[in-house]
């Protein structure tokens, strides 16, 4: 298998760095919000031990109904810090399992408290990724491309000193996430609930047929203003070519949404923007005071779905994607910042590509032992389990090497012209 | 005829005969005193204060409908949907007396409610100091739970009432009257611990109970030489006992609006009511006040399964109305009065009431928190104000108005975070048939 894996690597090596030269070089900003107290938390080499004392019969509880959304008492131990009564409860959609919860970790749930300057952190259970780093790479890439993304590091999650297994650990995006990010919190923070078949239609002038679904407030819950919402989305559907770059951009920042509809293509997120069922996983900030909003990213562990996975295969079903492709300013653009992402990404050896590769040794030792991570097929055994992690490991890195040329080749298609490669610099006669 | 929609289909009639009742003269609101020598016999039926059907001496049967269409304004609002307009109750029951000695009711509720059969019961008397009573009905405890609704002098009541007291359940229960009526007595054993004590869920959360109140008129019963006002004081005593599985079981804390201030905390154990109470209605005067204290064990509840203090809930309440136009409360407000010029206008009553309730643990050594397994648990308490206004135009259309004013100790878990203190402004308007 790995002579395959291997033989597969060097066909594909060439073409993959030829590809790659039309990506501009040397465009990844590394734009990073400045140091915090919790960057400790979430430093990019490190691997947390999270130890959570809880009542037994709570754990059981939250095993048994882990589609419920009950909070449960616990006290938390990281490194010695030891945080009491904070608040945790099964999270997840469709990745919710009873033997492995994931678990959204409120720390200021029953006390006016923080840890590390953080109210909450997310413990994602990996079940939807065997690999389990591709939400962690594609959220480092967002912040690469300038855009605001949660931190993430990697850890193992003790339940009253009981090994449950390998977590993704993944910043909140709250309050504390939006003033780090964008200097203010005081604005409306909603989170996308996925609404099948909705894809930015224009649904009627009751700003209720817009929150609190699917734009879901997460701050000001009891006064959501949702109708700078309902005016972006007669916007979006209701503004000709010419109007709909100033209409459209009152309420979305039209190109931080183009630069992360960049990043979920480029990486061939299926459950994202252009998911095709319905606009799926994000969160939406307005900022205060203002009509003015953006889109934010959240759970890209369905990124990396297949090395030919077209960009833009659902697009013309979204309202807002549809239309800023007819329009050649906003499409040149979204074409530029593919590209963006190509370059920073890479393919062999590229920026993400080592990252897979440091971050697969790093975790490696501890995923194996993980006794609750699923399998591609039942029966789900640890050797099986752990087969399925090289694959997928082997199946990213693959992907980095073929997806450059896979993107041209749309984009081409599309009306793409690449730049002219820089000229020779003059030669001495 | 076909109703263009059920709701006015249900609402049309009632507000017919509300509108013809208000110009009505008042009629005999006792039917049973009406009752007492009848001796007619086979099958009649009459329509005084509600419909009537009667079958000799033996059977009498009464149709009875409560509705209570409420309207609440919340300052600041603490829902995000919030809903000006309730149909509270839309209750209708069935109620009536078998051979003069076993006494039915079945009543149930078709507005939005948890629990829709209310009082399913049978009751036996044997003598007047001894009767049986079986099915479900209200647990013997609080002398405002133990009120009808219909017949509040507020349009809530108040928290104690509202949240610790029992509520009905399933049993059985003895009870009577002694002392030529000096003495009252309520003994019962019950499957749970009431509807007011379930989880969201509407699961019981207590088990088999066991409940007793007692009331007595002292002034009647012992020989004082007090004026005769007096007579009417009572004052009772009540307590209930029951187990309480481990889980999130412990009684939540509400505001008046139904906001949750306290959310379930777990216990483990026995879960203990006592309770003391005083009425007295001298003329068109009120007083009415109780005192209730719940405790929950919470045994082997601590995150390491060790045993933690007690779960307290504890709360009083003091009430005083004042009937404007005269009528002796006692005897009941719901026939009108006549006044000069503006002839019939019914009885005009108002109240004030001020009440608090406490929810803490049983210590207040160690660090203070919210945990629902905490150790010393952050206390948090609801002290209301409500003033009151009440009309009853006829015997059959009563129209209350209440300002109420909620105050909470720890606003980290108010309804609104960091706000501790609530308006709520409700007009309640009744038809009981």
């Amino acid at each position: 298998m790995s002579t395959l894996m291997g033989h597969f690597a060097r066909v594909w090596r060439l073409p993959a760095l030829l590809v790659v030269s039309f990506f501009p070089a040397g465009l990844a900003s590394g734009q990073e919000a400045p140091k915090t107290p919790q960057d400790e938390f979430f430093e990019e080499d490190s691997f947390q031990d999270i130890r959570l004392e809880i009542h037994p019969s709570d754990w059981k509880r939250l095993q048994d109904n882990y589609l419920d959304n009950t909070y449960y008492p616990a006290n938390l131990v990281w490194r010695g810090t030891f945080i009491e009564n904070i608040g945790i409860r099964s999270k997840g959609r469709t990745s919710r399992r009873p033997n492995k919860p994931g678990l959204r970790v409120d720390i200021n749930r029953f006390e006016d408290q923080e840890f590390l300057g953080l109210k909450s952190f997310l413990l994602d259970n990996n079940i939807q990724d065997l690999s389990t780093i591709k939400e962690r790479l594609a959220m480092s890439l967002y912040r690469r491309m300038g855009l605001p993304a949660p931190r993430e590091t990697h850890g193992r999650l003790y339940i009253n000193d009981k090994l449950i297994g390998v977590y993704t650990i993944t910043e909140s995006t709250d309050k504390k996430f939006l003033e780090r990010w964008l200097k203010e919190d005081g604005g409306y923070l909603y989170e996308w609930v996925f609404r099948d078949g909705f894809k930015m239609q224009y649904l009627g002038d009751n700003p209720d047929l817009y929150s609190p679904w699917p734009f879901k407030p997460e701050t000001h819950e009891l006064n959501p203003d949702a109708a700078p919402i309902e005016k972006m989305m007669r916007a979006i559907n209701q503004s000709t070519d010419g109007e709909f770059v100033k209409a459209v951009g009152e309420y979305l920042d039209l190109k931080k949404f183009l630069t992360a509809l960049a990043v979920e293509s480029y990486l061939a997120e299926f459950d994202g923007f252009l998911s095709e069922s319905g606009v799926n996983n994000m969160y939406f900030y307005r900022f205060k005071g203002k009509n003015l909003g953006m889109f934010l990213p959240k759970d890209k562990d369905n990124t990396f779905t297949e090395f030919e996975w077209p960009m833009f295969r659902y697009a013309k079903d979204n309202v807002l994607v549809r239309r800023c492709l007819a329009i050649p300013e906003l499409r040149d653009f979204l074409f530029a910042e593919v590209r963006r992402a190509g370059s920073i990404t890479g393919a062999e050896d590229g920026w993400m590509d080592t990252e897979i590769i440091k971050l697969s040794n790093q975790l490696r030792e501890f995923i194996y032992a993980d006794p609750n991570k699923e399998c591609l097929d039942s029966p789900c055994t640890l050797e099986r389990s752990n087969a399925d992690f090289e694959k997928q490991i082997a199946y990213m890195r693959e992907l980095l090497r073929r997806r450059p040329a896979i993107v041209l080749t749309e984009l081409k298609a599309l009306g793409y012209v690449p730049p002219l490669p820089p000229p020779p610099p003059p030669t001495e006669p | 005829m076909k109703c263009a929609g059920p709701f006015w289909c249900r609402i049309l009639p009632v507000l017919a005969l509300a509108g013809s009742s208000v110009l009505a003269q008042d009629t005999n609101p006792d039917s049973k005193e009406d009752d007492a020598g009848g001796k007619k016999a086979g099958l009649r039926f009459s329509w005084k204060r509600h419909p009537t059907v009667k079958v000799g001496n033996w059977l009498r049967v009464d149709f009875r409908a409560r509705m209570q269409l409420d309207w609440s304004i919340l300052d600041p609002e603490t829902k995000v949907d919030p809903k000006i307009f309730d149909f509270e109750r839309r209750r209708f029951a069935v109620e009536g007396t078998l051979f003069k000695r076993f006494d039915f009711e079945v009543s149930r509720e078709t507005a939005e409610t948890d629990f829709p059969w209310k009082d399913v019961y049978g009751n036996i008397r044997i003598k007047r100091g001894f009767q049986v009573r079986g099915g479900r009905f209200r647990i013997p405890f609080s002398l405002e739970q133990n009120t009808g609704p219909t017949d509040l002098d507020f349009i809530e009541r108040s928290r104690i009432a509202a949240r610790l007291a029992p509520g009905r359940d399933t049993g059985v229960m003895v009870h009577g009257n002694l002392l030529n009526k000096a003495l009252r007595y309520q003994g019962g054993v019950f499957g749970n611990d009431g509807d007011i004590a379930a989880r969201t869920d509407n699961v019981r959360t207590g088990q088999r109970t066991v409940a007793g109140r007692l009331i007595v008129q002292p002034v009647r019963w012992l020989p004082l030489a007090l004026p005769k006002v007096m007579r009417d004081i009572s004052i009772g005593a009540a307590a209930t006992a029951s187990d309480v599985p481990e889980g999130l079981n412990g009684i939540r804390g509400r505001t008046v609006a139904d906001s949750t201030t306290f959310p379930a905390y777990f216990v483990n154990g026995t879960r203990r009511r006592t309770g003391l109470e005083l009425s007295w209605m001298p003329g068109p005067f009120s007083v009415k006040s109780e005192f209730i204290d719940m405790r929950e064990q919470r045994l082997k509840q601590s995150l390491r399964g060790e045993d933690l203090p007690d779960f307290i809930q504890r709360g009083w309440y003091v009430s005083g109305s004042w009937v404007v136009t005269g009528q002796k409360k006692a005897r009941g407000l719901d026939r009108g009065r006549y006044i000069p010029f503006i002839k019939r206008w019914g009885a005009v009553e108002v109240a004030a009431r001020y009440e608090a309730i406490r929810m803490a643990s049983d210590t207040n050594t160690g660090r203070a928190s919210r945990s629902t397994r905490a150790f010393n648990i952050t206390p948090q308490s609801d002290r209301v104000w409500t003033f009151g206004a009440n009309w009853f135009l006829t015997q059959w259309v009563k129209l209350q108005a209440n300002l109420i004013r909620d105050r909470l100790e720890d606003s980290f878990r108010a309804p609104v975070q960091g706000v501790p203190s609530y308006w709520v402004y409700k007009f309640r308007m009744q038809f009981v048939l």
